[in-house]
């Protein structure tokens, strides 16, 4: 998610000065190894990406979160904050599938949550059914019922009062689209009597209050990972506020909104309704969680430090304290630095002469200084080098490859960078553009590519835009202001909304999911290979995923028009007085918060 | 004066109307440049172009500059109703409109984050005009001596150093430094109700009150020791002087009346402008004020909000200044308006 | 120094005889440039119900001797020595409050911009009554009435309303008298004015100059006034004190210095008056030159640069410093020509160009 999972840090570091980067070399961070082991260990570097750090059958006490912002909105349907969207949604809102509560790559796995058991798929993935459990309440007291998934579906499609979130899935495929993408549907705002249809029958029936079928206009094979995300979680229409719902949405978890003031602080107290017979996924210990924002980035490093919160759930440390970790022993063991799912990319535009010829592409490739870019976002704590567009937490990816090796020390291989250039019948180089975001690390990036690629002699021009939100959406997301403006280099990120192979992969390259703007494909790629791979994948079964998705891989590198240079990590830190702490893989390795402790005795 | 007062307020208007006419503008000329499009940072990723329009419309994006304009001036004098698919809120004068961002009126965000804004102004402003004013006045009083000459240094000092590296140095001392310096904990994560906690309130406050009246009362010390020198070599205070009045009598009664009046003139715009937020301090310390509002909705294109938070800003700063003006005719006889 | 006037080489009347004896006083600023001698060493006395005149150009040391006398330069960095006899009390070794309780009281001051002087936020009134209740245990009302009557005095029309008023509503005439006005509330017997009349225009300043004279019969005090208008000392000085870089040159009767003037620079100055009883034959004839800078006096006889008779005969000017000598008539002089050749130029060159 270009635009979303960074939004709180970019914004909270205005005014405070950027510091130097320290130079993090020497600690190669371990894989975080599949291992999915769940036994308990103490606290030391690393430990919570792939284990249960101190667990612990205590309960009772406050976990302190410390933020830089307030969540977009705490409305389901409306969050798009990584942080938000992933696990804090788990302490209140249930849904009718979640992911693992278990360290390690397992923890992408979705698995039932109200659901008795994962869909039902037939008609070639078009057709979804689920079961609800019995016993189940909001916090009211009132049952949850199939209609209340159904009614939290339908209010998406009203989408001038319900947008921000992730609902843009669910739209095409539950009613007929227009080619903008207006649904026929509008909404139980202003449809009091309407419904989404597929081919003029309701797409959504619910035949009893435990039951309920979704009809897919086209198949659809992560339709579990959709159950996974906060829109499909279950509002009774009665308890609709509209805009005002984020206020205090009505929980379906262990924990209930006690007081929220809006931008500034919420307290969740145990939710009495909830009952953990019925959950498989969540194991509260903790009596109440506190959010207080703390706009500060290096404040909110400092009071995490002296123990006044114990995490701050939105982001990484800063360079100052992520110095300070390095450097200390004692720090380091309560720190942890996972890769979170972030591919980031040069996209090279095909539209923009020389990139029209491969060779003259793959020049970038080899001219590369990845080690160099890996320096400019943040250094080694920050990210390893990539070397493949999945990152290592999607399915079919694929350690070994590395079609367009830059060296041992991945400086580059200038040799065939020139071979290309000459290939490519500008032996001396060329000029080109290059976009990127004004700020921080994006003008890090372009110097960097600026250096590698002047070896040489392509010059790399400046054509920079100041704002996140127009860079992704009408920038680079619109392929013909690329064209216009000959873009021919693109700074881009990516991470999957949620973890699956065609999550990660159709929105960056789809033929089909070219858009005018918003577009994500922003090379424009429409390989029929590709397209035959996602379509593959729509019906396939799931032991044939991996093989599908790496040679989809392969595909994509070999179109080259996508370099990846990195895959992002974050680093975290935690207070030591955290019991059953581990990262939840599913939402971006963030620590699954409704399952902390916290135990003063240590 | 009741004349002059009343043509004053309304070049206020004017003027106030002008400066909304103006950030309206300077909102939407980028856009016309660059073709940025401030409903993306709404919709949420991948947004069809369908949504793209729905949520445009919503916010009434998708008319023209003016009848936006005039929408917006329209709902500050009669109001404007908004629909949120569940319920219709009335909107009453002077609707400042629904911020895109929150989706709440801009009148209850604002009325929301004044208290922390005013809190924040008012005590540092009391910290700074004690401090700044005494200390300048013993300075001038105490001309080249070691005590001008320590006051004048620190006072260099404190108008060089932005508030956000105060701010953060006395975070560093008092919250996170050594236990047994930790005597504000509660520092820089956030505003505390004064009606709810005020000793909580208090101790959240003073660091902040302390780096932003750090500042201030450099400038003012500064100000006040060269307008007391200015003063103190008037002849009026020599003419007291030959009168035989005591010492401090001629600084008290004859100076300082004298050199304080265009500290007070400094002091009402000042603050008035604080009363608009003091950003930088309000993100050192967390403190979700109008600065903060102001920054957030900058950052996020939120219209409205910008709107609200410049106009009552714009609205301080010309009422500060017409009263600092009618102070002034109070203070000095020889000003009079008619 | 001056034989007659240096208390070193002895006194031949007791200070305490005379109303004001100003003896070799010296008021020198340390400045970061370095010592500013504004007034060094003069030597003058005043009984009372006379006026001297102390006449010289600006920054010759005139305001600051004034301001010495009423001790303004107590508790500042001023170093200040000599003598201030008034009325048998030495001012200068005085006690810094005993010499303030004097001030506005037996001895008081005008200055010369009334409209700088007078303090713009209070009343006309306000500040006479200030001036009143300092020094006399009055309530306000009894002091409001005392004000109201000084003004009266003063010559300014309805003087009960117009004490409210606040200085910028005075005319600069009128805001001279209400000066006058509250320098004479508490009957002072020694009345220092310093440029009483340069802010105001021709007619005014006659009005002034004659309400002074009216005054000082009336009350019979001592007065000193400052000026560098020859024409204002011509009116109202019985002696007058010629400075010229913070030393007296020329102290005598006013008729002797109006009309037998010895030293070169009163020439100079009485050439360069504009008189209105005469058709001048050419322009003025300024002095040449401009006043030296206190910080760096001339060696020897200060004048020197600028005295068109250096050097004349032989005479020392730079290197030895004339002191104030009484000559046969009685008339002090500070010049290294004789008597004689001064008397004589004056006669054969000066007086017939004046």
């Amino acid at each position: 998610m270009p635009k979303y999972r960074r939004l709180a840090r970019a914004s909270a570091v205005i005014g405070v000065a950027a510091l130097a980067l320290a130079a993090c070399g020497g600690s190669s961070t371990p894989k975080a190894s599949p291992s999915g082991g769940a036994g308990s260990v103490p606290s030391s570097f690393n430990a919570a990406v792939t284990n249960v750090v101190n667990a612990s059958d205590k309960t009772g006490g406050t976990l302190k979160l410390g933020p830089n912002s307030d969540c977009d909105s705490w409305d389901p349907a409306r969050t798009y904050y990584a942080w938000c969207l992933s696990n804090m949604q788990r302490v209140y809102a249930r849904t009718l599938m979640a992911y693992q509560s278990v360290p390690g790559v397992d923890g992408t796995k979705a698995v039932p949550d109200l659901a008795t058991a994962p869909g039902a798929a037939s008609d070639s993935n078009k057709t979804w059914t689920y079961k609800l459990q019995s016993g189940l309440k909001y916090e009211d007291g009132t049952t949850i019922k199939s209609a209340d998934v159904k009614y939290a579906i339908e209010r998406l499609f009203a989408t001038d009062i319900i947008n921000g979130g992730p609902t843009f899935y669910y739209l095409c495929l539950l009613d007929t689209c227009d080619a903008k993408g207006g649904s026929v549907y509008k909404g139980p705002y202003t449809d009091k009597t309407g419904e989404p249809m597929v081919n003029g029958k309701p797409s959504i029936e619910t035949p009893d209050d435990t039951t309920i079928t979704f009809h897919l206009t086209s198949s659809y094979v992560d339709f579990d990972y959709l159950m996974t995300l906060g829109p499909s979680s279950p509002i009774p229409q009665t308890a609709d506020k509209g805009v005002k719902y984020t206020e205090h949405p009505l929980s379906s978890g262990p924990f209930k909104f006690g007081t929220y003031v809006v931008g500034k602080s919420l307290t969740f107290v145990r939710n009495d309704q909830w009952s953990q017979a019925t959950d498989k996924i969540r194991k509260p210990m903790v009596n109440e969680i506190d959010l207080n924002v703390i706009t500060d980035p290096d404040a909110a490093d400092k009071a995490l430090q002296s123990g006044q919160i114990d995490l701050e759930p939105d982001g990484g440390v800063q360079a100052a304290f992520q110095a300070q970790i390095n450097g200390d022993a004692s720090l380091k063991k309560y720190a942890d630095d996972p890769v979170t799912g972030f591919t980031r990319y040069i996209a090279i535009a095909p539209s923009v002469a020389p990139f029209d010829n491969l060779d003259c592409r793959l020049a970038v490739f080899y001219a590369i200084n990845k080690a160099d870019l890996v320096k400019a976002r943040g250094g080694s704590y920050g990210g390893d080098v990539a070397n493949t567009m999945a990152p290592p937490s999607v399915i079919g990816f694929d350690k070994a490859a590395n079609p367009y090796p830059v060296g041992a020390d991945n400086t580059g291989d200038l040799t065939k960078a020139k071979e290309e250039l000459t290939k490519c019948g500008k032996p001396t180089g060329f000029d080109v553009n290059m976009a990127y975001v004004n700020k921080g690390k994006g003008i890090a990036v372009f110097e960097a590519v600026q250096q590698a690629l002047a070896r040489v002699g392509i010059i790399v021009k400046s054509t920079p835009i100041g704002d996140n939100a127009t860079y992704y959406s009408t920038y680079i997301g619109s392929p013909s202001n690329i064209a216009s403006k000959k873009l021919g280099l693109m700074v881009a990120g990516w991470a999957a909304d949620f973890p699956s192979g065609y999550g990660f992969w159709n929105s960056i390259v789809s033929g089909k999911a070219i858009l005018p703007t918003g577009n994500t494909n922003y090379t424009s790629l429409n390989d029929p290979v590709i397209n035959g791979y996602l379509d593959q994948a729509l019906t396939a079964k799931t032991s044939e995923l991996e093989g599908i998705y790496k040679s989809l891989d392969a595909q994509v590198m070999k179109n080259a028009v996508y370099l990846p240079f990195q895959y992002d990590k974050t680093l975290y830190y935690h207070s030591p007085r955290l019991t059953n702490l581990y990262m939840q893989a599913g939402g971006g390795y963030f620590y699954d918060y409704v399952n902390i402790g916290v135990n003063d005795g240590k | 004066m009741i004349r002059y007062i009343i043509r004053r307020l309304l070049g206020a208007l004017l003027v106030v109307f002008v400066i909304s006419l103006a950030t309206f503008a300077i909102y939407f000329l980028p856009q016309l440049v660059t073709g940025a499009d401030p409903t993306y940072a709404y919709v949420g990723r991948h947004a069809s172009p369908a949504q793209v329009e729905a949520v445009r419309h919503s916010f009434g994006l998708d008319q023209n500059f003016f009848v936006q304009y005039f929408n917006y001036i329209k709902a500050i004098f009669f109001g404007r109703d908004f629909s949120d698919g569940v319920s219709t809120e009335h909107c009453s004068f002077p609707c400042l409109g629904y911020s895109f961002q929150y989706q709440q009126s801009v009148s209850s965000l604002i009325a929301d984050r004044f208290p922390v804004t005013l809190s924040l102004a008012i005590g540092a402003s009391i910290l700074w005009l004690v401090g700044g004013v005494l200390v300048g006045i013993l300075s001038a009083l105490k001309r080249g001596t070691w005590i001008d000459r320590t006051a004048m240094i620190i006072a260099l000092a404190g108008v060089s150093l932005p508030v956000y590296f105060t701010g953060l140095l006395l975070l560093f001392i008092f919250t996170y430094g050594p236990t047994w310096l930790r005597l504000f904990p509660n520092a820089g994560q956030g505003y505390v109700s004064f009606s709810e906690d005020p000793t909580g309130w208090f101790s959240a406050l003073v660091l902040p009150w302390v780096s932003l009246a750090f500042l201030f009362a450099a400038l003012y010390a500064r100000l006040t020791r060269a307008s007391m020198l200015e003063t103190m070599g008037e002849d009026y205070i020599r003419t007291a002087r030959a009168k035989g009045l005591p010492g401090r009598i001629v600084i008290r009664k004859h100076a300082l009346r004298a050199a304080l009046t265009p500290i007070v003139t400094i002091f009402g715009l000042d603050l008035a402008g604080l009363l608009g937020g003091a950003v930088l301090t309000e993100f050192t310390f967390s403190l979700q004020g109008l600065g903060k509002l102001s920054i957030d909705a900058i950052n996020k294109q939120d219209l409205p909000v910008i709107m609200g938070v410049v106009l009552i800003g714009a609205v301080f700063l010309v009422l500060a200044n017409i009263v600092v003006d009618v102070l002034y005719a109070v203070i000095d006889p020889r000003v009079r308006y008619t | 120094m001056s034989a007659v006037y240096t208390s070193a080489v002895g006194t031949p009347a007791s200070p305490r005889d005379t109303f004001l004896d100003v003896r070799d006083l010296r008021v020198h600023f340390p400045t970061e440039d370095g010592l500013v001698r504004a007034v060094d060493g003069i030597s003058f006395k005043l009984t009372k119900g006379r006026t001297l005149g102390i006449v010289g150009e600006s920054g010759c040391g005139k305001s600051v001797t004034s301001q010495a006398i009423l001790g303004l330069h107590k508790g500042t960095r001023a170093k200040i020595s000599g003598e201030v006899w008034l009325d048998g009390t030495d001012l200068v070794a005085a006690d810094a409050e005993d010499v303030r309780l004097l001030r506005g009281n037996k001895m008081s001051m005008i200055f010369q911009d009334p409209l700088s002087a007078l303090h713009p936020f209070f009343s006309i009134g306000a500040q006479i009554v200030e001036a009143y209740r300092i020094h006399n245990d009055a309530s306000k009302k009894v002091a409001w009435t005392r004000a109201v009557e000084m003004l009266d005095r003063v010559g300014i029309p309805n003087p009960a309303d117009r004490a409210r008023d606040y200085p910028h509503q005075f005319s600069g005439g009128m805001r001279q008298r209400a000066m006058i006005a509250m320098a004479l509330v508490n009957d002072p017997q020694l009345l220092i004015a310093d440029e009483p009349t340069t802010a105001l225009d021709v007619t005014v300043q006659a009005q002034i100059i004659e309400l002074m004279s009216d005054l000082q019969k009336e009350f019979g005090s001592a007065i000193i006034i400052i000026t560098h208008d020859l024409g204002v000392v011509a009116e109202i000085a019985d002696d007058v004190m010629v400075m010229y870089a913070g030393r007296g040159i020329e102290y005598s009767g006013a008729d002797d210095v109006f009309y037998r003037p010895e030293h070169p620079y009163t020439w100079g100055l009485l050439n360069s008056v504009t008189r209105l009883d005469r058709v001048r034959e050419d322009r003025l004839r300024p002095i040449p030159g401009s006043p030296p800078s206190l910080l760096n006096v001339p060696s020897g006889c200060a004048f020197n640069p600028r005295c068109q008779y250096r050097g004349q005969g032989g005479i020392p000017c730079t290197t030895e410093r004339p002191e104030l000598v009484t000559t046969a008539s009685g008339h002090t002089v500070a010049c290294h020509l004789s008597a004689e050749d001064r008397r004589a130029t004056f006669l054969g060159d000066i007086k017939p160009s004046l």
